[in-house]
């Protein structure tokens, strides 16, 4: 059997992998030859990724909307605010255009109506999401360290606003393992108009293996880099060549004792070999209805990009992906919600291209029963501030002091909604939420407790959350 | 979480541990350090340890574990396991009264070794490593009964720890084997055919002297230093970008992955190669290399835009400190930044002691507090001045000869044209915009400027502000001295503003106030061209900033836009029709001085710069214990000081007015490097033995705390430590001493009853095959290929990356380079290391995220790896290579290139049955799927490439 890697005990190394690109399937792998099982009784219990409790949800899906959008815009009413448009107010803010301690009120843009039974103010400009509310818990007191895009995104995707630790999806993968051999278990959509500032480091997997670092799901083409066999390559050509590899191989492995790491690297070739049948078979939505479809806006240029990755999210999590984080907005200035000069054209923007999808994704995973074990997460990096950021026009700076996200599904209570930002939405002010409770949340609603998933790293037992003990969001908890 | 119920078999095999282990434990006793601490480190000290007393209860040092409880038991009773009442919770299954409370109870095993340690007397060692490095002696040889001096010192260690479990060394490798071994673990790349066949040869006459010659010339050669700098690089979290948003280059960071490799090829003493990177600016000889070396404290992550400035120089330093501590320590002094560690004896007076070493250094960012000039000595020094002087002179010359044909075109333009003209009296004038809110002028040059742009005419003005509002500029430029004599400048403005001349301070008006209490100062200036700095910042309400001056032969004239006094351009009028009517050889004149002075302008003074730390003087800033970690609760004040653990004590330490230091860190790197550390030369040691063994002796080689594994050969690695010392810190004559052991040269494949009572290897029972790293596989194939390009240093080269892959970037493809094929296929070491797009391959097999110090790397097996290599373009590419050298080498022969293939890659002869499975492969290529014969050698030599016999070493 084998033994070390780099240091670390072959148990360690499984449970490092666990939960990455295709690792299921080699844990099943080595189960068969024993080796896990006898880890499992030399273990002190907690190297097998379990959940520490009944889990409520099995995936989760975040829609990152990259820019951040305006709180006091979308779902955080501020009625007070009607008709003082251009008064000059004492406010602390804080954006990159730094500290202020005043500034000119841009009044929100949108009219709000009441809706659903819960009753929930919202703005005009999510029509269809409208229609959902009451299966969504808004969290309008949210607040982060940060209100600068690039340490921003790594705060609300790592938890730190310093580079090098893992992300949610990361960490999720790490606690549960990916339950689809075929499939990676943190899946990463981006935006046509590029990633999000800081690229790759926004689904890196920090200081753990490389192998549960998420992976950019394409639309069109192959979804996976290097899944597709070269072009003109036939699959039965690589069926022989494959055979003539595992052959050799094999007779390799004979003459070493048949060790682990010899014989896992030999059927991760079969593994990649039914990969490139299934994950195109995942992604290919011609098989979904017209009905569907047009649920989704695939019918319309303006949804069509977002309508799609939001069903194939659903068809990830049909297949057992753990983790699917979407991306409204890439890039740099108003290609996101990023709305500094024109807050109208901004977010009609760029609400109008999602609004739909995702109403669509809440109704479609609700009507086939998945919504309950599928957790949606809308928001951004951060929300904006209440007053202009010029002296001209209607945009507005970021906003980390306070800001609205949602979820829904995943065993979460819908129609509510907790916490309260000040009558400007310039700050949370009841129940403040920082980040680490929406991940404390997230992973609870997986079955995991926040404040016990740890990995060892650099002297320490580092946890998604931190050295303090925090709670999840239990008012938003069904 | 409910755990699972022991099974059966489960059981079995426990009381079979448990026979096992109480049959050791006869021979030898617990051992405290290896097998109790951390044991309750790791379960009992988070609620009974240095920072949480439950119950009044603490177990980390023996006063407080044996003393009465409130219940009146006490926990430990040395000697008497029956009235301890540690044992009976641990062994309890009802809630309220089990310990550890939460989480898994205690296994069988690990009770047992509580009980006998108890029994044997509860004795509590200080943990290992802070133990003195003493040198034990070799054991006597156990196998044979040689005494020791015949065996090697290294085997007599191993093989006594293996006799203790009546195992045997495995026998030695085949020679081919063991080549092959050999080459990828000193440079990281196979031996060609020919390199092989004459090893061979010379080892069937004399092995012993064939395998000294090869571990001497494999260490002369400069592919081993590309191969082991890597290892240190993974170490210093080397990177060549800042990460954040921007990700922004750090210049000449490629100069200290030069130093390092050279430092590795030049056999460097490890103490000096340690004293160059703390404090290669400090030292009585600096060089370039000791000045590059210093790019060790710049390499780290850095967010030029943090919300919280304070906090980000704190995060800086944190990096510095965990960086040393765990890369050259071992130990994880990270962890006492906000309490005192939870674990290892480090309060947290001794992280902010340690980090007053480093206090006074600049932080990360651009210009010349990090990059410098490459002075070596004194001449360096000299000609640099000089450079510096000509420069300036000849600016001077050419001004004045500027100003002089100017004073004559602006005469005759006065005669043409009836417009009234001034001289110009800045040049070069460039603002830098900061959007922030100030309450006072800030270190500017630590912040990042939203624009850096020339003004065109060149008057100062506010006017670029994007903002009403909050905000700084910084205006850089030339001021053009008519004449020798005194000049009085006059400054006001809204808010604060502070003007330098010759880079020094002149007027200082910092602070939020408004216009009309104008500052004024004068001062001699000679004829010619100064240097002139103007620091602005605008608050809320009311702004302006304004500056004049005035001198011999004229009165008041503005430098700032804002009063309407600036002056028609005379390069405008030059290039206006009426310039026709000037004197022409004048024009040609005034326009050539004008081009020379420009191009003097960008002589550097300098050619060669690097990446260096530097101090903000001789004298530091006061460093606080920060509570709880934060920068705004500062307590007690401390004075730089070494570990207590570690012997603490002050430190001498006299400042360098030469370098511009404290001299703390040339204090800080004296001591790390003393023969009697306990600890450099053990984690150093340490780390050579993990990439010779693929594990350390103690497998945690950034932790040598009691969290860390313990070392499973304890007298092997103070041995080997203290010969190091010895021997000069000299890392080749370690790598030789390694090598020459039979232990190292044992086969990877051991007799089953070895495999059973020594599973993990725990014995150096056999030698480990590994897979190869992410730069041995990309380096192995273009040398198999033939194409491999041995150049060496310089600045890194950028591998293709797919353009699925840049679409993950903000910009896509911004900060990639496109390198020629040639630079492509240099080897990886000098890929450059870009931290959010690292190379797609490199990753794929397990490259480290360098954000934080890499101790040892992954080894992960997933099919995403399978896919890159049978269909990525990197490897299609160089299969395709692959395949035309052997048709070049082997023509119109199978057979033969089927054994040209296998002595390239695999580095041995093909055998009977390989070969026909090669041709029934090439058959079905051919017939079943209609390739042709060179497409079908293609596949056969992605087949050879993805073989696991390729992949791994043995």
């Amino acid at each position: 059997m084998a033994t070390n890697f780099c240091g670390r005990t072959r148990r360690e190394m499984l449970w490092q992998t666990g939960g990455g690109f295709g690792a299921a399937a080699l844990t099943g792998l080595l189960s068969d030859d024993g080796f896990f099982s006898a880890a499992a009784q030399a273990a002190d219990g907690a190297a097998l990724p379990q959940p520490h409790f009944t889990p409520k949800a099995k995936s989760v899906i975040f829609l990152f909307m990259y820019g951040g959008p305006s709180h006091i815009d979308t779902f955080d009413y501020k009625p007070d605010m009607k008709g003082r448009d251009n008064q000059t107010i004492q406010v602390k803010t804080f954006g990159r255009g730094g500290r202020r301690n005043s500034g000119r009120i841009v009044e929100p843009r949108w009219d709000f109506h009441q809706l659903g039974q819960c009753g929930k103010w919202i703005s005009t400009l999510f029509p269809h999401l409208a229609t959902c509310v009451d299966d969504i818990a808004f969290i309008n007191s949210m607040t982060a360290d940060s209100p600068i895009h690039g340490s921003a995104m790594l705060m609300m995707n790592s938890g730190r606003v310093q580079s090098g630790h893992p992300c949610l999806g990361s960490w999720v993968n790490y606690g549960l393992g990916s339950v689809n051999r075929n499939l990676p278990g943190f899946v990463v959509m981006l935006d046509p108009t590029g990633g999000p500032i800081s690229g790759a480091k926004n689904w890196s997997s920090g200081y753990m293996p490389a192998s549960l670092q998420g992976t950019t799901f394409r639309t069109q083409g192959a979804p996976v880099l290097d899944l597709q066999a070269r072009d003109g390559v036939s699959r039965e050509l690589q069926r022989d060549l494959l055979d003539a590899l595992k052959q050799q191989n094999e007779a390799h492995a004979a003459l070493h004792g048949g060790r682990s790491d010899l014989t896992s690297r030999i059927a991760s070739y079969e593994l990649a070999f039914q990969m490139q049948q299934s994950a195109p078979e995942a992604v290919d939505i011609a098989t979904e209805t017209a009905e569907t479809q047009q649920l989704y806006g695939l019918d319309n240029d303006r949804t069509r990009d977002f309508g799609t990755k939001c069903l194939l999210a659903r068809r990830l999590v049909e297949r057992g992906v753990r983790f699917i984080q979407v991306y409204s907005g890439g890039a740099h200035n108003d290609d996101n919600w990023d709305a500094h000069s024109d807050l109208k054209k901004n977010h009609d923007y760029h609400a109008f291209n999602t609004d739909q999808p995702i109403a669509a994704l809440l109704k479609d995973l609700k009507q086939r029963n998945l919504l309950d074990e599928t957790l949606v997460v809308w928001g951004g990096e951060f929300g904006r501030q209440p007053t202009a950021e010029y002296a001209e026009g209607t945009g507005r700076d970021h906003n980390s002091y306070g800001f609205t996200m949602w979820m829904a599904g995943g065993g979460i209570r819908g129609g509510v909604s907790v916490g309260t930002t000040d009558e400007l939405g310039s700050a949370a002010v009841d129940d403040p939420f920082h980040v680490k409770r929406l991940h404390a949340t997230v992973l609870h609603q997986l079955g995991i407790d926040p404040n016990r998933l740890s990995y060892f790293h650099s002297g320490l037992d580092q946890k998604l959350v931190g050295v303090e003990h925090v709670e999840p969001i239990r008012q938003i908890i069904g | 979480m409910k755990q699972p119920q022991l099974n059966l078999p489960a059981l079995f095999l426990l009381l079979f541990c448990l026979t096992a282990s109480t049959a050791g434990a006869q021979q030898t006793d617990v051992s405290f350090s290896a097998q109790i601490r951390p044991l309750l480190a790791r379960r009992c000290f988070a609620c009974h340890g240095p920072d949480k007393a439950e119950a009044g209860l603490r177990l980390h040092t023996p006063e407080t574990a044996t003393a009465k409880l409130e219940s009146g038991h006490a926990a430990l009773v040395p000697g008497n396991p029956a009235d301890s009442e540690l044992l009976k919770r641990i062994a309890s299954s009802e809630d309220g009264v089990r310990m550890p409370p939460e989480g898994a109870a205690l296994t069988e095993n690990e009770q047992q070794l509580l009980r006998d340690w108890i029994a044997q007397g509860a004795v509590w060692k200080q943990h290992w490593s802070f133990e003195p490095l003493t040198r034990p002696p070799v054991p006597a040889a156990v196998a044979d009964n040689r005494p020791a001096e015949n065996m090697h010192p290294i085997d007599a260690f191993i093989d006594a720890s293996l006799a203790r479990k009546n195992l045997r060394r495995s026998p030695r490798a085949p020679s081919q084997v063991l080549l092959r071994r050999l080459y990828y673990d000193l440079i990281g790349l196979p031996p060609t055919p020919q390199q092989v066949s004459d090893f061979l040869n010379r080892a069937a006459t004399n092995f012993d002297n064939a395998w000294r010659q090869e571990i001497d010339t494999l260490l002369a050669s400069p592919q081993y230093g590309e191969r082991w700098a890597r290892h240190w690089l993974d170490v210093v979290r080397f990177a060549e970008t800042n990460s954040f948003e921007r990700d922004g280059i750090k210049p000449n960071a490629w100069r200290f992955r030069d130093y390092v490799i050279r430092s590795f090829n030049d056999d460097k003493p490890y103490d000096q190669f340690l004293r160059e990177q703390l404090a290669g600016d400090e030292l009585p000889a600096v060089t370039r290399d000791s000045l590059v070396a210093t790019g060790f404290y710049r390499l780290g992550i850095w967010d030029d835009e943090p919300a919280d400035r304070k906090l980000a120089m704190y995060e800086g330093f944190d990096d510095i400190l965990t960086t040393v501590s765990q890369g050259m320590l071992g130990l994880t002094l990270n962890c006492a930044r906000c309490h005192d560690h939870k674990i290892d004896p480090l309060p947290t007076a001794d992280y902010y002691s340690t980090l007053a070493f480093f206090r006074n250094i600049t932080p990360n960012g651009y210009g010349p507090h990090v990059e410098r000039p490459l002075l070596a000595n004194d001449s360096d020094r000299a000609a640099f001045a000089a450079a510096e002087k000509d420069i300036r002179e000849s600016g001077d010359r050419l001004q004045a000869r500027l100003t002089e044909l100017e004073t004559q075109l602006q005469k005759q333009i006065a005669e043409v044209s009836s417009a009234a003209a001034s001289g110009r009296d800045l040049d070069d004038l460039e603002y830098r915009f900061y959007r922030d809110s100030f309450q006072q002028l800030p270190d500017f040059d630590s912040l990042k400027p939203e624009t850096v742009a020339a003004l065109d005419p060149p008057l100062i003005s506010i006017a670029p502000a994007t903002r009403p509002d909050h905000f700084g500029f910084v205006f850089t430029g030339t001021l053009i001295v008519p004449a020798d004599g005194q000049y009085e400048f006059v400054l006001d403005s809204d808010d604060g503003s502070r003007l330098l001349i010759d880079g020094q301070k002149l007027i200082e008006y910092d602070g939020i106030h408004g216009l009309g209490g104008a500052k004024r100062a004068s001062l001699k200036l000679t004829q010619g061209r100064h240097p002139l700095r103007l620091e602005y910042f605008q608050g809320l309400f009311g702004k302006g900033l304004q500056l004049a001056w005035s001198g011999p032969g004229f009165a008041r004239r503005s430098l700032t836009a804002e009063d309407g006094s600036s002056g028609r351009d005379l390069n405008e009028f030059l290039r206006s029709p009426a310039a026709e009517q000037l004197d022409q050889t004048l024009v040609r004149d005034y326009r050539q001085t004008r081009r020379q002075l420009e191009e003097n302008k960008r002589r550097k003074p300098w050619e060669e710069y690097g990446l260096c730390i530097s101090e903000s003087g001789t004298s530091a800033p006061d460093t606080f214990i920060l509570t709880r970690g934060s920068p705004e609760a500062e307590a007690d004040k401390v004075q730089p000081a070494f570990p207590g653990i570690l012997g603490g004590g002050a430190p001498e330490i006299a400042s360098n007015a030469a370098a511009n230091t404290t001299g703390r860190r040339l204090a800080f790197a004296t001591w790390i490097t003393d023969p009697q550390h306990r600890l450099t030369s053990r984690v150093f040691v340490n780390r050579i033995w993990q990439h010779h063994f693929g594990r350390g002796i103690v497998r945690s080689p950034n932790n040598f705390g009691q969290m860390g594994e313990p070392p499973t050969h304890p007298e092997l690695l103070d041995w080997l430590a203290s010969e190091f010392v010895a021997r000069g810190w000299r890392m080749k004559d370690l790598h030789r001493l390694i090598l020459t052991s039979a232990s190292w040269q044992q086969t990877t494949v051991a007799d089953p009853q070895t495999i059973e009572i020594d599973p993990n290897n725990d014995l150096f029972s056999r030698f480990d095959l590994r897979r190869q790293s992410a730069e041995e596989l990309r380096d192995s194939v273009l040398t198999v290929n033939g194409t491999l390009n041995p150049k060496m240093y310089g600045p890194g080269i950028y591998p293709a990356i797919s353009r699925e892959v840049l679409a993950g970037q903000s910009v896509p493809g911004s900060g990639w380079g496109q390198s020629s094929p040639e630079d492509q296929a240099r080897r990886s070491i000098y890929i450059h290391v870009k931290r959010s797009l690292l190379l797609p391959f490199l990753s794929s097999f397990d490259f480290p995220e360098p954000d934080t110090s890499c101790e040892a790397r992954f080894v992960t097996t997933q099919p995403g790896q399978a896919l890159s290599l049978l269909n990525g373009e990197f490897l299609n590419q160089q299969a395709s290579t692959f395949a035309e050298r052997l048709r070049k080498e082997a023509p119109d022969d199978v057979t033969k290139q089927m054994q040209l293939a296998f002595r390239l890659a695999l580095c041995r002869e093909i055998r009977g049955e390989e070969i026909e499975r090669g041709q029934q492969l090439l058959q079905t290529l051919q017939q079943k799927h209609k390739l042709t014969a060179d497409q079908a050698l293609q596949w056969y030599c992605l087949y050879v490439l993805n073989l696991n016999e390729f992949i791994f070493v043995e």
